[in-house]
């Protein structure tokens, strides 16, 4: 075969690599063929492409340095920075609160489904006090955020470039734009986009920009996708605001899914959560049928703590697309938590049937079919779990056996259970928090004490360890510390009814000893006369 | 009468104007103010138990517009409007989302929300640089027009009578224009405009002047020395009219009669008043006057209702009597004043007499001086006569007076001034009222002196030029000249180093306008030094002074222009002829031919008119010039319509260069805009881990991070300069394409 229409060939059939090698082949005897040029740049794009309709991961420098956001102390339910309120905060307190579900390292209640960018921004600082270290961290065990969203697009793109020889395919700097955009389309595929959409993806949004511009100059500024392009390269370079002008301006010309898509993530960046909605819904108005846009708007209530609405989207959206792995284990995991496992122990099992094979599936079908009292299956599942499991994730899995040995009533078990998951996640809050409570009950009051603290320190979002040395306190009469840390316990879960009742307790101790000391004050001046 | 009810503090400084309280959750009054640092401040009183009391809003530029208004009628949830100066933001207090984020290029000076003539569709009405933009709540922009210059204020209101709002514009070219519909209706001659009420405008301007017009006409006006920074008009004492509430930059808070001006209440706030709004602010069913400081001290004054409306009754009463008194007692003041001067009149009469003798000689060089002249009514042979009581004077063009009749009309102030004005613009005579009594012949002047003034063209110096002579031995001291718009203070005083019977004062006016003058004339002999005259005259001057004819120029080439216009005018030559006579320093005889060229001193443009069969035709290259022509005339000639043909293609070329230049601008700002930001992500890169070192007390690489933060942030700074730069031209040429626009 011709090796050109080969590398074409395997180009269509998403055989990247072998794509480029040919390529790369083909222009050491003649760097001047454009076709094969042409093939090489769109295999490298296949390559390193990412869906850029998801919001990314930001960077500690957006998180720290954010400035977007117009409102410094939104209301409930206006803004993705409180995650912990919700706009209808009456709702009964069985179902998606803060006490009952645990929360990811960002401090946000876990979803059904790991997703970058809004599940993991940590709170605002009035919520959150430790805000640095939490930005620091990132999403999963051990790793870092990366600095800034766009350098890890730089990342990203040089990273699968230098396992290339001969370095970057393109020399970005010494590329003559202007003369792309005069140029007529090379055959039926413009070169043009295929660049801008390369340029974009190696985190190089100046130079795309450039093309862009030029290229819309050309269009007569019509060009929808020109447009769409501009407002990519825009967002790249955090001028949200001029992305969002070139966005509106394209659906004018042409509306398009990933064009609302992008508008709404434009609107998230900017803290807008319900004009993101509102874009969303006049999308779905045009486009009545499309999962994406069903998805989003789920996405978007699952980020505002509303989970009746995230469920209702979810729903639909698996109406119209019945394969869709995300809104399957979102709605699975919320059905769990509002303590229906059987619920979600079926949606699990449609997971398992669609061929999805992972520890975290495994580990939570082993704790459904446990609460759904199926003890048979459960140390099967949790076996797979561990099978399969790595990092982050087998520290996991063992808290949860830990959880089961708890439940099953075999506390030596469990405390072993949770060594384990502490001896591969040492950053295990929760674990550390079950493992203080197991020491007290052995009666070593001082290691629980110092494994509760070292919880805390480790999940400054988590109310728990808080409440328990609270208690811990009171019950060994040192009740100012009791005091101290039930009011922050109280602030991070304000709704939480022993706390309270803690809390009150405390207040009439308090009361009550000033009480006395007025008395025997008075009691002494009587004394006098 | 009144006191402030409440008052606090918000704790940052708030931005001069940019105040608003609107009802963000459709119940609860909240103050919106933008501060300093580009933030906006949200003091909301009625907040929810768990929601702060004072909310930022974070802008990330200059706020310089702020409006609050409800887009949707059935509504009465109010959304903020934040004007910068490149865009307007339409945000939801409440929900936290934006209506419409718009990019205006010509910026934000100021805003107002409401609906504007027959569409009765709410909309926000943005000013900026020249132009007036109003969107509706989608942001979708649905009526621009373009005034002459940058707009600083803007009102809503029902000037014109006819049930419709109109849009009254301030702009910094020193007019108050009146909008109906997308067309200029009235244009009043002034400067800033800020507030309105009802069928009472109210204005305030840069140099510190406060007056309120009725419809189009003016009723007071009152200047002080500071800046007046707020003005609002509420009924605060309860007496069913509307008072005139004024802010000063001294931190003056005033409340003024709207019917005169007066000052019915005062108070002194610590800096300069931000803004002064109205409200419900305390939710207790009253509406409150609210000023708001720019060190954001917040004060709220009630309406005194009740024992109020007895109290400005009483007051009223108290007034009427108290200005019985004043009359009185200025009526006594002018009955001792002319006794006093009859008094003085005599012993000055003997005391002439007597010297007269003695001085002979003088008095004979002025005769002959008089008689060189050759001014005939110039005459001092009634010198005798003074001693009595009648001084009898006349000059050739100045009306005589009796001086039984000037020594009524005295000065209020009691001063040693009497002085007389004449209702048709004439000249007033002079008496002199001595303080001391004693007055000495030497500082006595002619009993037949007289000023004389007239307003001509200076051809070789190309100036206009208003000159004043005074009869023989009569020196003038200093001369003052009152003619709005006419002069950079509206007035202007000249002393002449040593005392001359001529002054000259050059008159330069910034725009064609017409103006009455107020000359008053201060004068005296070579030797006075206590006694002077005032001769006070008023003369008008011509609209298009600074036109003269072109053949009274010497040695100027014309050089026939290339734009003209063209109009057909049913209405005889001689009628424009008089129109031309009393626009411009020319006498053209009244016959049957006009065709004059003219040559504007100041920016050297000809102008030549013609009228044929009919059809007027103007020549110039000034558009302005020519429009304004134009309109002037078709007011001349009561027009409401003309029909004309332009043709001005240097202003064509004009347009498309300033046309071409802006687009170039924009995309030079564009890129730098593009630059910036990526070097603000680096920046961002860099100080995360400049700060990531520092805690791993990694210092070398600490000071290497923070070293080339240092470099690339004055990178930052040389390229913020060049986008300044390149702002400011894009702005000066968007403001020429929209003033070439704006010229009718």
């Amino acid at each position: 075969m011709e090796p050109a229409t080969l590398a074409y060939s395997r180009l269509k059939r998403r055989r990247f690599d072998e794509c480029i090698q040919t390529c790369t082949e083909l222009l050491q005897k003649n760097p001047l063929d454009q076709a094969v040029w042409y093939i090489k740049c769109r295999a490298l794009t296949d390559v390193a492409f990412t869906d850029d309709t998801e919001m990314e991961e930001e960077g500690i420098a957006e998180i720290l340095l954010d400035d977007n956001a117009i409102a410094t102390a939104p209301r409930p339910g206006t803004s993705m920075q409180r995650p912990l309120s919700s706009a209808n905060s009456q709702r009964p307190t069985s179902r998606g609160q803060s006490a009952n579900r645990p929360l990811s390292s960002s401090g946000r209640p876990v979803s059904g489904y790991a997703r970058p960018g809004t599940s993991s921004r940590p709170l605002s600082s009035a919520v959150n006090p430790n805000r640095l270290s939490t930005a620091m961290g990132g999403g999963r065990l051990n790793t870092a955020r990366p600095v800034t969203s766009s350098g890890r697009f730089v990342r990203l793109g040089t990273a699968s470039l230098l396992q290339r020889p001969g370095g970057e395919f393109i020399e970005v700097d010494r590329l003559n734009l202007k003369r792309y955009a005069t140029r007529p389309a090379l055959a039926k595929a413009d070169v043009r986009e295929v660049l801008s959409i390369y340029l974009l993806t190696f985190g190089h949004p100046l130079r795309a920009l450039e093309l862009c511009s030029v290229s819309l100059v050309e269009s007569e500024h019509k060009d929808w996708f020109w447009k769409a392009q501009t407002g990519k390269a825009y967002y790249r370079l955090g001028l949200y605001r001029d992305a969002e002008r070139f966005f509106l301006s394209s659906l004018k010309d042409q509306e398009m899914v990933s064009s609302y898509v992008w508008l709404s993530k434009i609107y998230q960046r900017l803290d807008r959560p319900a004009t993101a909605m509102d874009i969303l819904l006049k999308a779905c108005e045009t486009f009545p049928n499309e999962v994406t846009l069903t998805l989003a708007v789920a996405r978007i209530h699952d980020a505002m703590n509303d989970a009746d609405k995230a469920m209702d989207n979810y729903k639909a959206a698996l109406t119209l697309d019945s394969y869709n792995v995300e809104a399957i284990a979102s709605l699975a995991s919320e059905y769990f938590y509002s303590e229906q496992p059987e619920m979600a122990l079926r949606y699990y099992r449609r997971l398992l049937q669609m061929g999805v094979s992972s520890a975290e599936l495994w580990n939570n079908l082993g704790l459904c079919c446990f609460h759904a009292q199926q003890y048979d299956m459960t140390l099967a599942c949790f076996e797979r779990a561990l099978h399969l499991a790595q990092g982050d994730a087998a520290a996991d899995v063992w808290y949860n056996l830990g959880q089961i040995s708890l439940g099953i009533g075999d506390l030596g078990l469990a405390y072993q259970h949770f060594q384990i998951a502490l001896s591969l996640n040492p950053s295990c809050a929760e674990a550390y928090n079950n493992l203080g409570v197991l020491e007290l009950r052995k009666g070593n009051a001082d290691q629980a004490r110092s494994n509760l603290q070292l919880a805390a320190q480790n999940g400054p979002y988590l109310s728990e360890p808080l409440f328990n040395e609270a208690l811990l306190s009171y019950q060994f009469g040192q009740l100012d510390e009791s005091y101290q840390l039930i009011r922050k316990c109280t602030q991070l879960s304000p709704n939480h009814f022993e706390c309270k009742e803690l809390l009150e307790s405390l207040d009439s101790h308090f009361v009550t000893h000033e009480a006395t000391q007025l008395m025997q004050l008075e009691f002494q001046e009587e004394l006098k006369y | 009468m009144y006191c402030s009810t409440f008052k606090f503090s918000l704790g940052t400084s708030i931005s001069e104007g940019l105040v608003t309280v609107g009802r963000f959750d459709g119940v609860h009054p909240s103050i919106a103010c933008a501060t300093t640092a580009g933030r906006i401040l949200v003091h909301d009183p009625h907040h929810k138990p768990d929601d702060p009391e004072v909310r930022y809003l974070n802008i990330n530029q200059t706020v310089s517009g702020l409006g609050v208004g409800a887009l949707e009628d059935f509504r009465t949830k109010q959304y903020l409007f934040v004007g910068t100066q490149t865009n307007l933001l339409g945000y939801d207090v409440e929900a936290n989302t934006d209506i419409f984020f718009k990019e205006v290029p010509d910026g934000v000076n100021t805003m107002v929300v409401g609906s504007l003539g027959e569409n009765k569709t709410p909309m926000c009405i943005v000013g900026g640089n020249c132009t007036i933009q109003g969107f509706d709540p989608k942001g979708e922009e649905i009526f621009y027009t373009i005034t002459g210059d940058n707009v600083s204020s803007l009102a809503l209101g029902d000037v014109l009578e006819e049930g419709n709002n109109n849009l009254i514009v301030g702009s910094e070219d020193f007019e108050l224009r009146v909008f109906k519909g997308e067309e200029v209706n009235v244009m009043l001659g002034d400067i800033n405009i800020d507030g309105h009420k009802a069928d009472h405008s109210s204005y305030g301007l840069e140099n510190g002047t406060v007056g309120v017009y009725e419809g189009t006409n003016r009723l007071w006006r009152a200047k002080t020395k500071h800046r007046i920074t707020a003005l609002h008009s509420f009924d605060l004492n309860g007496d069913g009219i509307s008072e005139l509430l004024c802010g000063w930059s001294s931190g003056r808070f005033e409340v003024r009669s709207m019917e005169d001006g007066s000052v019915l209440y005062s108070d002194e706030l610590g800096s300069c008043i931000a803004a002064i709004v109205i409200s419900d602010y305390r939710m207790d069913g009253q509406e409150q006057v609210v000023c708001v400081t720019v060190d954001g001290e917040v004060r709220g004054y009630n309406r005194s209702m009740g024992e109020a409306q007895a109290a400005a009754i009483a007051s009223m009463v108290a007034r009427a009597d108290e200005e019985q008194i004043q009359h009185l007692s200025q009526a006594k003041q002018e009955l001792l004043q002319q006794l006093k001067n009859l008094e003085d009149n005599i012993k000055a009469a003997e005391s002439v007499t007597s010297r007269s003798i003695f001085g002979t000689p003088l008095l004979g060089r002025r005769d002959s001086r008089a008689e060189l002249k050759g001014k005939d009514s110039l005459s001092l042979k009634k010198r005798d006569s003074t001693a009595n009581l009648g001084r009898q004077d006349s000059t050739g063009s100045l009306k005589r007076q009796g001086s039984s009749d000037s020594m009524q009309k005295k000065d209020k102030r009691g001063s040693l001034i009497l002085r007389r004005q004449d209702s048709n613009g004439s000249y007033g005579s002079d008496a002199v009222v001595d303080s001391d009594g004693a007055s000495e012949s030497q500082t006595e002047i002619n009993r037949n002196a007289s000023v004389s003034c007239q307003i001509f063209a200076n051809y070789i110096n190309r100036t206009v030029v208003l000159s004043i002579q005074t009869s023989p031995g009569v020196f003038i001291r200093c001369v003052s000249v009152f003619g709005e718009q006419i002069f950079e203070e509206e007035a202007i005083m000249i002393h002449p180093k040593t005392p001359t019977e001529y002054v000259e004062v050059v008159i330069n006016p910034k725009r064609n306008a017409s103006a009455q003058l107020f000359i008053k004339t201060i004068v005296g002999t070579k030797y006075s030094v206590d006694h002077f005259h005032v001769f006070e005259e008023a003369m008008s001057f011509p609209r298009f002074a600074l036109y003269a004819p072109v053949t009274t120029v010497a040695n100027y080439e014309i050089i026939e222009p290339s734009g003209y216009v063209v109009c057909h005018i049913a209405d005889r030559v001689n009628r424009i002829l008089l129109w031309v006579n009393e626009n411009f320093l020319i006498n053209h005889p009244l016959d049957e031919t006009l065709n004059e060229t003219f040559l504007n001193f100041k920016t050297g443009v000809i102008l030549t008119m013609k009228m044929k069969d009919g059809e007027f035709t103007l020549r110039t290259d000034d558009i302005e010039v020519a429009g304004e022509m134009i309109q002037d005339l078709c007011e001349f000639l009561q027009l409401s319509e003309l029909e004309s043909q332009i043709h001005f293609p240097k202003e064509l070329v004009r347009l498309q260069e300033s046309v071409n230049r802006v687009t170039e601008f924009d995309a030079t700002r564009t890129k730098l805009t593009v630059a910036m930001a990526d070097s603000a992500n680096l920046i961002k890169t860099l100080v995360v881990r400049a700060e990531d070192a520092r805690i791993l007390s990694e210092i070398p690489s600490m000071k290497r991070f923070y070293r080339s933060l240092m470099s690339l942030n004055e990178e930052l700074c040389g390229e913020y300069a060049k986008r300044v730069n390149n702002f400011n031209a894009l702005l000066d040429c968007l403001k020429e394409t929209n003033q070439i626009i704006q010229q009718p």
